[in-house]
């Protein structure tokens, strides 16, 4: 069994209720956070963090397993804007030199977040090959899995994931299974509130809807985000608030043969989930269908 | 034909909100002065929040100033001579980091500090050749960006004026020069027979021997110095007063600096967190600096 992970912003000013908060999930049985993007933008900005982290979680009794990078207009790979690229490869260079000494082996990047005007899709998927021309060699010095997300989005698709996948073919390359936007992606073409219809309908495309994602992407899957929806809007929820089948998808996750870690991307924060119903719910999941 | 040289301020940034923010901005525009330092506070805000990497120059543009100069994030985990080999590659990576934003902003030169924070495991020859394989890193990189990296004397091990010069005699670059600071070389100079010298402190008191004896630091460092740090102190403690708050005589001092053949900036570093009006701190410095110069750089606000 790999191990299993908690997206769990730390980037808590306070260092007590940082502490706190480690402390919460070690009390609920949790071993292992991830490096969220939010903590990676902080340790950028704080770099007493670096060193401080690590401490406070073995202080906790806990570690960090995967982690996710810092997405957005200014740090995704595709970004096709000459002038700002440089930049984004600095940061993301420097992202995955924190995750490799923080003894992380798996790093969540988004393809493309924020769409540039001017520039094609094709030119995006371009700019998104040449980040990946530059950073995998590091990546594979520093034995960091890369991992790209399927989202219900432009650039974001299994097609795309798998796509940039074929063409880069190396270990440290992979698929993070988002099970969340798989739903959305897969079952919300009859709500037309489905939040596919406005990112796709943004660049006056027809969505893609998808099928079987999790099976096109099983041999890639390195990490995998899990979280709940209705299969319209993004919500993040706790397994069993939405229409996620999650026997299904958690017996599925399982048969990965390049599997290194799970991960709760539920956002309790954002729904008032307190840890301890986060990880009871996540252990009854893995307790019944695991396998 | 003299040079013009532009002058910047530093400000503490992180201190203020967005709004505070965009009002300093034009507080410092409405005073004349039209160049800032990029500091370390704001390279480490822009490293936490990525947006700020294209709102800031707009910020700036629209208030109708502009970033001339960098201080890159120093101290612990960011010095070039931290010593500890776990650590080191993330501080290259993130000094690269700064570098490439210090670029794209427009910028030519780049503050870095040799050596902040002691470990006291490790040796000033150690630390020293930390440095080393920092500038064997980074100034490849500060080359190809056109971004010149300035070394700054502080009142610590590894940044003496005879370590910069040393350094700087390994490393013959264009993009490597000397951050000149006023405040940390009068302290150096002057302040030995203070009772509590914040010199000692970083020297005798951490077993590393007596403070050594550094005299004329501004003319040893003239011939490379390409930015540099001006504030006042009392030669006892690094306080960066607004001059003529200190002992520091800053018109012969200024005199001599502007004849620096590489220099290329001229920056206050007066502590904001005084509270000192914007328009307090930029006619300090004009009126310091309106005298012409025989061979002397004219200075622009």
């Amino acid at each position: 069994m790999v191990p299993f992970t908690y997206y769990f912003n730390l980037a808590i000013p306070d260092e007590k209720m940082r502490r706190m908060a480690m402390e919460e999930f070690a009390a609920n049985g949790a071993e292992h956070l991830a490096i969220a993007d939010g903590l990676l933008k902080a340790i950028a900005g704080d770099p007493k963090l670096y060193l401080k982290l690590p401490q406070e979680m073995h202080d906790a009794g806990l570690s960090f397993v995967d982690a996710h990078a810092p997405f957005g207009a200014e740090t995704d790979p595709a970004v096709p804007v000459p002038e700002y690229r440089r930049q984004m490869l600095a940061r993301l260079k420097f992202n995955l030199q924190i995750v490799s000494d923080f003894g992380v082996d798996s790093c969540c990047v988004h393809i493309d977040t924020a769409l540039y005007p001017g520039y094609t899709l094709e030119q995006h998927l371009d700019a998104a090959r040449r980040t990946l021309d530059e950073v995998l060699p590091l990546a594979e010095k520093l034995g960091v899995t890369i991992c790209l997300e399927n989202i219900f989005k432009p650039l974001n698709t299994v097609d795309d994931v798998l796509t940039l996948i074929r063409e880069f073919p190396s270990p440290a390359l992979g698929a993070c299974f988002d099970a969340g936007h798989a739903n959305i992606m897969e079952h919300g073409m009859t709500d037309p509130a489905c939040i596919a219809y406005d990112r796709f309908g943004k660049v006056g495309r027809e969505v893609p809807w998808e099928h079987d994602a999790l099976d096109r992407m099983l041999p890639h899957i390195v990490n995998c985000h899990l979280h709940d929806n209705h299969a319209a809007l993004d919500e993040h929820d706790l397994p069993g608030t939405g229409t996620v089948d999650w026997p299904s998808v958690i017996a599925g996750i399982c048969k990965a043969p390049r599997l290194k870690n799970m991960q709760s991307e539920v956002l309790p924060g954002r729904h008032g989930i307190p840890v301890k119903t986060l990880v009871d719910t996540f252990r009854h999941l893995l307790n019944e269908y695991a396998g | 034909m003299a040079a013009v040289i532009p002058f910047t301020f530093t400000f503490a940034w992180q201190n203020v909100d967005e709004t505070f923010r965009r009002q300093l901005f034009a507080e410092f525009a409405a005073n004349g002065a039209k160049h800032l330092t990029l500091t370390d506070g704001l390279l480490k805000m822009i490293g936490e929040n990525p947006a700020l990497y294209r709102k800031l120059p707009a910020e700036a543009a629209e208030a109708g100033i502009a970033f001339t100069d960098a201080h890159a994030p120093f101290t612990g985990e960011t010095d070039l001579g931290m010593p500890v080999p776990a650590w080191r590659p993330q501080m290259l990576a993130r000094q690269k980091y700064h570098l490439q934003v210090v670029s794209d902003f427009g910028i030519r030169t780049c503050t870095m500090h040799p050596s902040t924070t002691f470990y006291p495991e490790y040796s000033v020859a150690e630390h020293l050749e930390a440095v080393r394989r920092s500038l064997d890193a980074l100034l490849p990189l500060a080359e190809s960006l056109d971004v010149t990296i300035c070394l700054e004397n502080i009142y610590k091990p590894c940044c003496t004026a005879a370590d910069l010069l040393t350094l700087l005699s390994e490393y013959p670059s264009d993009h490597l020069g000397v951050c000149y600071d006023a405040g940390h070389a009068h302290i150096v100079e002057h302040g030995r027979t203070t009772p509590d010298w914040v010199a000692r402190r970083n020297w005798t008191e951490k077993g590393l021997g007596d403070v050594p004896e550094e005299h004329d630091i501004l003319g040893r460092l003239l011939p490379h110095i390409v930015n540099c740090h001006l504030h006042d102190n009392d030669a006892m403690w690094d306080v960066h007063l607004l001059p003529g708050k200190g002992t520091i005589d800053w018109k012969p001092l200024l005199a001599r600096l502007r004849t620096a053949p590489r220099l290329r900036c001229m920056q206050s570093e007066v502590a904001s967190t005084y509270g000192y009006p914007v328009g307090v701190m930029v006619n300090t410095f004009r009126e310091l600096l309106s005298a012409r110069i025989p061979g002397g750089a004219e200075i622009v606000f």
